[in-house]
């Protein structure tokens, strides 16, 4: 049974009681709240997810509740709290799903030490990776979108998860969080993008969640090699320029891009530079978003796999 | 009294150093500091010989005469004085004391 076969009655039940479990792959979740329209939202953005039983470990814990006091009258509020601490600041009543899922990042983020943490978007085709990592406003999250509704499975959006010994992709699957004008270019892009509600006036603009394909939900404990790492910058004037980067360059964007390489040390530069090795490294500088899906579809045909080169 | 203490004129590479070789550049993690650095062909070519065993100023300026372009060996001394400078304020070479009676 997947959470979209649950009532919004039953999931509210959960989420009020024994909590909502969420698996993503390289992490486990477990979600309180008694917030009913934080239910229907999750219906629709975790829908392909098992509705799994709320026991076992749980990397992140996280609450979802109103703010008490006479907030609760004037401009109502809710706040997330992680393992029993609260860790950012309140958001209106009305904006849940962000708040939840920008608590979720907060917590992965800060607790999960077991892997290389990248920030970047990642897929994969035949198992073999694309690292996309960049910073805000690059467009990365738009490109990872469009990759996986066309053909390639989503490993995550916001967390290249690393494995520290043998710099293998796992999957950090969660909703994929889009911004302001790539709502609509992902409408228009495929209109069967199962995409939540729309959410303005966060401080980072309108932000809607892009759910996740069950079959990418189904392949969640799966690895890929990685294959290539490419840098994607949006530019409205571009068609689809894709260079060759350094690989000591890519390396150092990519540790100065992650969350936790620093506090890893050795553990994480071996796992980077592993990778790194294995990859053909890219700037992909574009404006037409299906041309670009094509041009890393292309590219990654044309690389050869670690394998085949070492068998060269 | 003792004998006046010479000044240390031979240079080491920092131990257990860490380093992924990209065409002509490489990536090195210092142990002891937990950083990270990412040196051109030059800089990975001395540390190299630094690893190996300790050498001086002229030691590596020797061997860079053997590895750069005929138009810079007039500066292999300067360049020799330059990057071992720049790679002990990395933390990636340390000068270490002269061998006993080194040099007399």
């Amino acid at each position: 049974m997947r959470i979209a076969d649950l009532s919004v009655d039953a999931l509210l039940e959960r989420l009020s009681f024994s909590g909502l479990a969420l698996d993503f792959g390289a992490a486990r979740s477990r979600i309180r709240s008694s917030l009913r329209p934080l239910a229907g939202m999750l219906r629709t953005v975790y829908g392909g997810y098992p509705a799994e039983e709320s026991t076992g470990f749980f990397d992140v814990n996280i609450e979802l509740r109103p703010v008490p006091g006479i907030r609760r009258f004037i401009r109502p509020q809710c706040e997330v709290v992680c393992d029993g601490v609260r860790e950012l600041e309140p958001f209106p009543l009305d904006t849940p799903l962000p708040l939840l899922e920008w608590g979720t990042n907060y917590g992965l983020a800060t607790r999960l030490f077991c892997y290389l943490m990248l920030h970047a978007g990642v897929v994969e085709r035949g198992g073999r990776a694309i690292v996309m990592p960049a910073l805000p406003g690059s467009g990365k999250s738009t490109l990872t979108a469009a990759l996986t509704l066309r053909g390639f499975r989503l490993l995550s959006d916001e967390f290249g998860v690393v494995r520290l010994e043998d710099s293998r992709l796992m999957r950090m699957l969660r909703p994929l969080a889009l911004k302001n004008e790539s709502i609509d270019v992902i409408r228009r892009f495929d209109a069967s993008a199962v995409i939540g509600p729309s959410f303005p006036k966060t401080h980072k603009g309108t932000v809607a969640h892009l759910a996740p394909l069950a079959h990418h939900v189904d392949a969640r404990h799966e690895v890929a090699d990685p294959a290539l790492v490419v840098f994607p910058r949006f530019d409205a004037s571009a068609g689809v320029n894709l260079e060759p980067v350094k690989k000591a360059r890519a390396f150092a964007r990519l540790a100065n891009n992650s969350f936790n390489y620093h506090a890893l040390g050795p553990q994480s530069f071996d796992a980077l530079g592993r990778l790194v090795e294995e990859s053909s490294c890219w700037q992909l500088q574009y404006g037409d978003l299906e041309g670009a899906v094509a041009a890393l579809g292309d590219l990654l045909e044309r690389t050869p796999s670690s394998e085949t080169l070492q068998g060269v | 009294m003792g004998e006046p203490l010479e000044p240390p004129n031979r240079f080491a590479a920092v131990s257990d150093l860490r380093a992924f070789e990209f065409d002509d550049e490489a990536i090195v993690f210092d142990p002891v500091a937990w950083d990270t650095h990412l040196l051109n062909a030059s800089a990975i070519a001395v540390l190299d010989l630094l690893v190996e065993a300790p050498r001086s100023e002229a030691d590596v300026a020797r061997f860079l005469q053997d590895v750069l372009r005929p138009e810079e060996r007039a500066n292999a001394a300067d360049f020799s004085s330059r990057l071992i400078r720049e790679l002990s304020s990395l933390g990636l070479v340390r000068a270490v004391e002269p061998s006993p009676r080194a040099n007399r």
